[in-house]
């Protein structure tokens, strides 16, 4: 089975140089660009399995590269590298097509993760989930745009947080998501919150879902790495 | 708001000259008579007026000119304490830019390095110590990034419980303990602690803190006791410990960010806690303080406005 093709756009030579042999190891045909033009040559001519694309770039930025490529009808999955810090500015990374971000300073393990959940959830050629404004699944939807949630007929009153954490494990279905990620990007912050904070706002979830935790329909618990979304989702504009 | 201030001082500054203008002009039109009598001497009324609205004139100046003054002098500093936030953050912003790049690249580099098959046991120790100390770096940049960016439009403002964020800190504090080193005291007579309007991540997160504080400069034999009452017009939470203290010279700074007091620094820490607390509670519309001594203990106190009944 060929390896799967990962292009790395990054103007920063020395981040390129370390990260090429780290997916390398892990099992990628790395290609690498220094610019957002050069990304965009080099997408044409090597057709990837996988962008990771550094926001700040010369010439073409990292945005400018993924609207280019959405325009022209291209769905080749892209990892943003943000410098961006709240939620809401991230959440803007994804609704320009982005199918995963991570911010800088990352582990390198995280990373890693991301692209295998990636690879694993995309399909070549389709809209990722994240492009949609409805996630549906089952009889739940979420208006992602004017933030409510319905299951079956009924609205459901959630507070702010726990909308954002049941939108982010439906953007992540069937990927098990840990608790600091959650933290990190529903709350925006994880500084010296307790993990706690996350539980909290999942029995919150769980009781205006009706989900039993012992047999759980939509979230799951995978016990000491965090929370993971059980049924299929898809998006709808 | 700051010109209709100025209409009224002006305004009451010329109520005596306009009262002295109007008897002026019923003397003249001889509607009063120009002198009275007070029973030894014959006083001229005219010039009693013109003292009597100079003298009050000088009176409402000593009064109004420093109150004015003195709401001056205070939308000055707000404004030089807002500017200088402001510079901070900038600041903040750009060394968080800055930062990013470079801590990438080490992260990358060390775990690439990690993964070399020679490495000798030394090695290998080295690369994981080396590591770790990035991790703080990284761990620190971004929560200065994070005081600097909390605001309202990253918080929640629901009604809490106290006791629920209390709860919370405790466990928190001492996950693993079955009877915990902090003594919790409720009020609960002649009213129980009413609710607050907020946001019980973040209080958790500063009496948390408070508490991590209490217990790390605290011995073992120590105290650490934390208290909850209500006035019915504010509720109080104060973090008491019988721990190492506070210098008083150092009082002034504890709130500042990365500031570690002297009889501290062989304590771990990153100086960001008690900067943190301060942000959050101001974010709450409350205030901190602070009372210690060294060598006896501390206590931290925060008050939160009460959430309005309806």
């Amino acid at each position: 089975m060929a390896r799967p093709r990962i292009l790395v756009a990054d103007d920063e030579v020395d981040l390129i140089a370390e990260l090429k042999p780290l997916l390398e190891r892990s099992g990628y045909d790395v290609s690498t660009a220094i610019d957002g033009r050069q990304a965009l040559e080099r997408v044409r001519e090597i057709h990837p399995d996988l962008i990771i694309l550094d926001v700040l770039m010369p010439y073409v930025d990292g945005r400018e590269v993924l609207r280019r490529l959405r325009e022209a009808d291209d769905w080749t999955p892209v990892i943003l590298l943000t410098q961006v810090g709240t939620p809401t500015e991230r959440a803007m990374s994804l609704q320009e097509g982005a199918d995963d971000y991570i911010n800088k300073p990352f582990d390198p393990f995280e990373l890693l993760a991301r692209v295998q959940a990636v690879l694993r959830r995309t399909q070549q050629g389709r809209l990722p989930i994240s492009s949609y404004r409805w996630l549906i699944a089952d009889d739940l939807r979420v208006d992602r745009q004017g933030r409510h949630v319905w299951l079956s007929d009924e609205q459901l009153n959630l507070t702010a947080r726990a909308l954002g954490v049941l939108e982010y494990l439906m953007l992540h279905p069937g990927e098990t998501v840990p608790r600091e990620r959650l933290l990190d990007e529903v709350w925006g912050w994880s500084y010296a919150v307790e993990t706690r904070a996350v539980d909290i706002r999942i029995a919150e979830l769980r009781k205006a879902l009706g989900d039993d935790a012992d047999e759980p329909r939509f979230v799951e618990t995978v016990v000491g790495q965090g929370y993971r979304f059980l049924i299929a989702v898809e998006g709808k504009q | 708001m700051r010109g209709w201030r100025i209409l009224v001082f002006v305004g009451l500054a010329a109520i005596p000259a306009a009262l002295g203008l109007f008897v002026s002009l019923l003397l003249r039109h001889e509607l009063l008579a120009n002198f009275i009598y007070t029973g030894r001497y014959y006083v001229d009324l005219a010039w009693m007026v013109s003292a009597g609205s100079i003298i009050l004139s000088v009176l409402c100046g000593m009064v109004l000119v420093p109150v004015w003054f003195s709401g001056h002098v205070k939308r000055m500093r707000s404004q030089i304490q807002a500017d200088a936030l402001e510079d901070r953050r900038r600041f903040i912003r750009r060394l968080d830019h800055e930062v990013k790049n470079p801590l990438t690249i080490i992260l990358l580099s060390l775990s690439n390095l990690q993964n070399s098959p020679s490495l000798s046991r030394e090695e290998s120790s080295s690369l994981a110590r080396a590591s770790q100390q990035v991790q703080r770096l990284q761990k620190l940049v971004v929560d200065l990034r994070w005081l600097t960016e909390l605001d309202a439009r990253t918080t929640e403002r629901s009604r809490i419980d106290l006791r629920e964020v209390i709860r919370d800190a405790v466990q928190s504090a001492c996950p693993e303990e079955v009877s915990p080193r902090i003594r919790v005291h409720y009020q609960e007579v002649p009213w129980p602690v009413g609710t607050v309007l907020g946001d019980r991540d973040l209080l958790v997160t500063a009496l948390r803190n408070l508490l991590d504080n209490a217990l790390k400069f605290t011995e073992d034999t120590g105290q650490v006791e934390v208290r909850a009452s209500d006035d019915g017009r504010a509720v109080t939470l104060e973090v008491a410990d019988t721990g190492i203290g506070i210098p008083a010279e150092e009082m002034s700074q504890v709130f500042e960010e990365l500031y570690r007091g002297q009889n501290a620094k062989r304590i771990s820490g990153s100086g960001m806690g008690l900067a943190l607390v301060h942000r959050i509670v101001s974010l709450h519309h409350g205030s901190i303080s602070v009372r210690s001594r060294e060598g006896h203990g501390t206590v931290m106190t925060i008050r939160l406005p009460l959430a309005s009944a309806d």
